[in-house]
């Protein structure tokens, strides 16, 4: 059996807080860091933009995570696929619309009286700040312990 | 046996404090329901991470960091962060932070083959103290290292430093900027006589062309790669071209991608000056004005082996000498090794010459970590220098610093063994008394020779030379190249390793002792930028348990040590200022620690091109770019009307090299093969280096659940021609074996970042794939620093 070092702190940790009042020097510790013993493979989910459900914000005012595949689109410099979705919100399928880029995101052109929003060109590099999410389990999380 | 569920133990409470108070886990997203803007206290800081130095807002309350937002009025990120950034409100609070001191022990006595048990400061400090006092007795002062860091706060190198040299009268002090920037300021001492760029980010606003010569700013500069993507976007005629050996994503905005081998961007280099020359594309009136020329030491070797020694032998030459020597760099030979071909030279060539085009060139690891990095350096900006493009809005050469306080810790303080603060050297009797007049110390008291650069301390820990090693705010035990030997070498009997840090680590693994330690807004701060911008940033809350600054804990030790006076000052002069959330140091003293050796370390450089301006400025501001003079920050060194140390009528004044007039150094530098090259037994290059989700050892980033999910693992990345030539495809996994070490871990042909054929790279963030195993520990032996970006691996299936 297994188990990632949390596991082995936890188990302690158990113990010398159902068994004991425990003096200083009984919590013993192995450290050992992050560390599983299995590399892993980075994979993510294939799902097309109007196929998946956002995902929780980290908290208000965190950049929203990719929860679509990101692997064909584009940003060059002539060419951002995000924006063809993002910059005015397209409804992609039926209840399924391109979250519109905030107003922070946006300069506004004015040609006579006509208003035109331009993306930001510090916000063009849409991947630096909304990451896509791979299909793993956070093993850090509460009750996400993987131990087998 | 029973599993025991951890959500049993969270739920709890948010804030779960387990048995002796060790486990913290805070999701602020589920605890705050407010309004941020209305229900928050705002207050600004640098982000802890990249060199960017982006000023970030935090927002707290009841003592937790509860978001953060890019700060608006900052100039340097314009109200933006990357990823990492607006993962900060998480990085403290990973369920398995060190809250309390922890020694090996056995039966209740330090063993090094013990378990790591808790215990308090007081027995953690006598303990150490105890192991410092044997060293000495036993090897003299050198014995006893501290390997520190560019993610240190300014005053913590400072009193490092102080302690170090002017206490401990040891020059075993080095940090991790030493596998990071050392070629960098290796080159801009031998070419200006002066460290850290002359430039701001002001100038990427004024660019035509940008050249990436080996720097994955998409990925690694975030914040300053879009500064230039807006440059781009707002200019047609603005062009990026990226010179790199992996395709990665800072392509994505390029004119042009241009992949060459490894090593080879010393032919290129030389091959520009060859074509500039020829083309008399070169400004000989900046030439006869404002430069001269300078021929080193060749076939320096690679300081593979221990106790190595280099001495440059520099001998005058000229610019004919100079035509002559880079004439044999012919676009066909330049080809042959770099494989860059001539009509690409051509396009560079063009880039640096004509006069109507204002360049900036980038560089970062690729560079640096270079068994030539110091040459490198050199013939870049010999590019800048023939041309006079230097020194102007939007001409310039721009050596890209990688973490937030190399430049303002580790170059300006000189945390490393052979320097003093503000450039200063303790090889330079001068120098000494400078800073003994400042420390109050008798003279004679710094010792004059360095001890050990960063890969030779390891070295000496592994013989034995050195016995204890105190490692902060760096984790040496993934971080180092070479690994297998080092981490080995600490292991052995007789040697005492000391680890501050924030969670359990690599380096923790094979600590003797562990101290539970304060970080970021935990602490009242600084840091220095790559733009020379110094950022103050205050406590906001406290830190878990009874984790300790890296402040309190050096001067706790200094203390301990018989050192104390080195860090007594008055509290009528520096008081504790009313409504101020004080610091754990601050407390104990008693005064103003953080206000006081700042005062006292800026009187390192004033009038001396690093003037600092007074403590109370810095939290008004965000940030200053020094030398700061009557109240004014310098955007562009060296150039008349910009700089003040510039005298009149000069127009551009090197003033770093005041022994030679004034004059920037042009140096003839050769290519040189690197010292492992592939052949039939290990047939691929090995690359490494980062990814954007992830800072270094992945200590912070691995536990912010948003940023493990958006890269959980380091994977083989290697052109799809290559994995299909050894039969292998995206999953398989494989072992990655070097003359030293292995790692095992999965492949992934193409993927985000695409070597060239017949290289294999690897990032090192990831525990489970501790790729420094693999690596070689040479170096450039002006500089002293790692190459991590060259060595000679096979990959087999397993
Ligand atoms: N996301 C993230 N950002 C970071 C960091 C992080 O950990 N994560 N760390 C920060 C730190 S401390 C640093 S030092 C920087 C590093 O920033 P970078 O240097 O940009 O990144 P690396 O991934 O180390 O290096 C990759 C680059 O090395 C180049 N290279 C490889 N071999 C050669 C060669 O022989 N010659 C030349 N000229 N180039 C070569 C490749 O072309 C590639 O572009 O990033 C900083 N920013
Ligand atoms: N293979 C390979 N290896 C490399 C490189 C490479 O490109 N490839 N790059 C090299 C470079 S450029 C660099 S800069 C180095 C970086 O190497 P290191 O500095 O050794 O690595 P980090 O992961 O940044 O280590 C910082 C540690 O400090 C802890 N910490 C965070 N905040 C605090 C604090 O306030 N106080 C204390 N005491 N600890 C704190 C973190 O948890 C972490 O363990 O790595 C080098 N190693
Ligand atoms: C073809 C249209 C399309 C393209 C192209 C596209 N998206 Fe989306 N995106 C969507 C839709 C639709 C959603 C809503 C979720 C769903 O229905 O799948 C979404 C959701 C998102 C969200 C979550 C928003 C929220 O409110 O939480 C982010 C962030 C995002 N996309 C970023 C990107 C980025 C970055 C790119 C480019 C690399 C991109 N998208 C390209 C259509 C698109
Ligand atoms: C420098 C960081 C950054 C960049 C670059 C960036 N964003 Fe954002 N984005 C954010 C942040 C932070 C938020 C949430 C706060 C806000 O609304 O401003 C956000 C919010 C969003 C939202 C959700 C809006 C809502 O109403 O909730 C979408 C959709 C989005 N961004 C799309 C994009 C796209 C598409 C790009 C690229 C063209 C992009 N972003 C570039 C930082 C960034
Ligand atoms: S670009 Fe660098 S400094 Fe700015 S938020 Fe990202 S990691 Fe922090
Ligand atoms: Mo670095």
């Amino acid at each position: 059996m297994r188990c990632s070092f949390l596991f082995t702190l936890f188990f302690v940790l158990f113990f010398s807080a159902i068994c004991s009042n425990s003096a200083l020097s009984e919590n013993v510790f192995q450290f050992t860091g992050l560390v599983t013993g299995k590399p892993g493979m980075n994979i993510y989910p294939a799902s097309l933009p109007g196929e998946t459900i956002t995902l929780e914000r980290p908290y208000k005012g965190a950049p929203p995570q990719v929860p679509h595949d990101v692997t064909a689109f584009i940003i060059k410099r002539d060419e951002n696929n995000c924006l063809d979705c993002h910059l005015e919100g397209m409804e992609v399928e039926k209840g399924h619309i391109a979250t519109k880029v905030p107003a922070s995101h946006l300069l506004n052109e004015y040609k006579g009286k006509d208003k035109k929003e331009k993306i930001a060109g510090i916000r063009y590099n849409c991947l630096q700040c909304h990451v896509p999410q791979a299909e793993e389990e956070f093993p850090f999380d509460p009750g996400g312990l993987v131990c087998d | 046996m029973k599993k025991v569920s951890r959500r049993d133990f969270i739920r709890q409470g948010s804030i779960a404090v387990l048995a002796t108070g060790s486990v913290i886990y805070f999701n602020p997203f589920e605890v705050f329901a407010g309004d941020p803007e209305k229900d928050l206290v705002w207050d600004k800081a640098p982000c802890r991470f990249c060199g960017t130095g982006c000023s970030v807002m935090v927002g707290t309350k009841d003592g937790k960091i509860i978001a953060v937002k890019g700060d608006p009025q900052s100039s340097v990120n314009q109200g933006t962060l990357c990823v990492k950034g607006y993962s900060l409100p998480f990085i403290q609070y990973g369920m398995d932070r060190l809250t309390r001191p922890l020694i090996r022990m056995k039966n209740g006595q330090y063993d090094k083959r013990g378990h790591l048990t808790e215990t308090s400061w007081d027995n953690a400090m006598d303990l150490i103290v105890t192991k410092v006092k044997q060293a000495i007795k036993e090897k003299g002062p050198d014995s006893v290292a501290m390997f520190g860091s560019g993610q240190w706060t300014i005053w913590e190198g400072y009193a490092a430093s102080k302690l170090w040299k002017g206490g401990l009268r040891s020059n075993s002090l080095e940090v991790n900027a030493r596998h990071c920037m050392a070629s960098a300021v290796a080159g801009f001492m031998t070419t200006f006589g002066m460290d850290e760029p002359m430039g701001t980010y002001e100038d990427f606003k004024q660019a035509d062309a940008f050249v990436l010569w080996g720097a994955n700013m998409a990925e690694m500069h975030p914040i300053l790669f879009s500064k230039v993507t807006d440059r781009l976007l707002s200019n047609k005629k603005a062009r990026l071209i990226n010179l790199t050996t992996i395709s990665n994503p800072s392509s994505e905005m390029a004119e042009r991608e241009i992949i060459f081998k490894p090593q080879s961007d010393l032919a290129i280099a030389n091959g520009i000056a060859n074509l500039l020359i020829k083309k008399a594309w070169i400004n000989k009136e900046f030439l006869g004005k404002h430069v001269l020329f300078k021929r080193g030491k060749e076939n320096i070797g690679y300081g593979l082996k221990d106790n190595f020694k280099f001495k440059e032998e520099a001998k005058p030459a000229d610019f004919d000498a100079y035509k002559e020597y880079v004439s044999s760099y012919t676009p066909e030979y330049v080809e042959k090794i770099s494989g860059v071909s001539p009509s690409d030279l051509d396009i560079l060539t063009k880039i640096y010459g004509a006069p109507d085009i204002k360049v900036i060139s980038f560089w970062t690891m690729g560079m640096n970590q270079h068994t030539r990095g110091t040459w490198i350096n050199n013939l870049i900006y010999n590019l800048h220098l023939i041309t006079g493009k230097i020194s102007e809005p939007g001409n310039q050469p721009y050596s890209l610093t990688g973490q937030p306080s190399a430049c303002g810790t580790c170059r300006e303080v000189g945390t490393f063994t052979h320097r003093l603060p503000a450039d200063m050297v303790v090889t330079n009797p001068e120098h000494r008394a400078k800073a003994e007049k400042i420390w109050k110390l008798p003279s004679g008291t710094i010792p004059a020779k360095p001890t050990y650069h960063a890969i030779e301390m390891l070295r000496a820990l592994d013989r034995g030379d050195v016995r204890v090693l105190w490692s902060t705010t760096a984790n040496p035990f993934q971080s180092y190249p070479n690994l297998n030997r080092y981490r080995n070498g600490a292991l052995k009997d007789g040697r005492f390793i000391i680890v501050s840090d924030v969670y359990p680590t690599r380096s923790t693994e094979v600590a003797d002792v562990i101290l539970p330690t304060a970080m970021w807004v935990e602490k009242e701060g600084a840091f220095g930028n790559a733009e020379r911008r110094t950022h103050f940033w205050k406590k906001m809350i406290d830190a878990p348990g009874e984790s300790k600054s890296d402040l309190w804990q050096i001067i706790e030790f200094a203390k301990r040590m018989g050192h104390g006076r080195l860090f007594s000052y008055s509290a009528s002069d520096y008081p504790i200022p009313a409504g101020h959330k004080e610091s754990d140091t601050s407390t104990t003293a008693g005064f103003y620690m953080e206000k006081a050796l700042w005062e006292e370390y800026r009187q390192f450089g004033l009038g001396y091109g690093h003037d600092l301006a007074p403590f109370e400025v810095y939290h008004k501001t965000r940030g200053l770019r020094w030398p700061v003079v009557n109240g004014k920050e310098t955007l562009i060194r060296y150039k008349e009307g910009y700089d003040p140390y510039v005298e009149k009528g000069k127009g551009f004044q090197f003033y770093g090299n005041k022994k030679q007039g004034d004059k920037a150094t042009v140096w003839l530098r050769p290519y040189e093969a690197p010292p492992e090259i592939p052949d039939a037994e290990y047939p691929f290059w090995l690359c490494t280096g980062r990814v954007l989700e992830h800072w270094h050892s992945g200590t912070m980033t691995r536990r912010v659940k948003s940023l493990f999910k958006a890269y959980p693992h380091a994977t083989g990345n290697l052109h799809p021609d290559d994995a299909k030539k050894l039969g292998l495809k995206s999953g398989d996994k494989v072992r990655i074996s070097s003359r030293r070490g292995e790692v095992i871990l999965h492949v992934e042909a193409g993927g985000r970042v695409t070597p060239q054929k017949g290289m294999v790279y690897v990032p090192w963030f990831d525990e489970d794939v501790m790729i420094n195993n693999v690596t070689l520990d040479a170096f450039c032996p002006i500089s002293k620093q790692a190459d991590f970006k060259k060595c000679a691996v096979k990959i087999e299936k397993v």
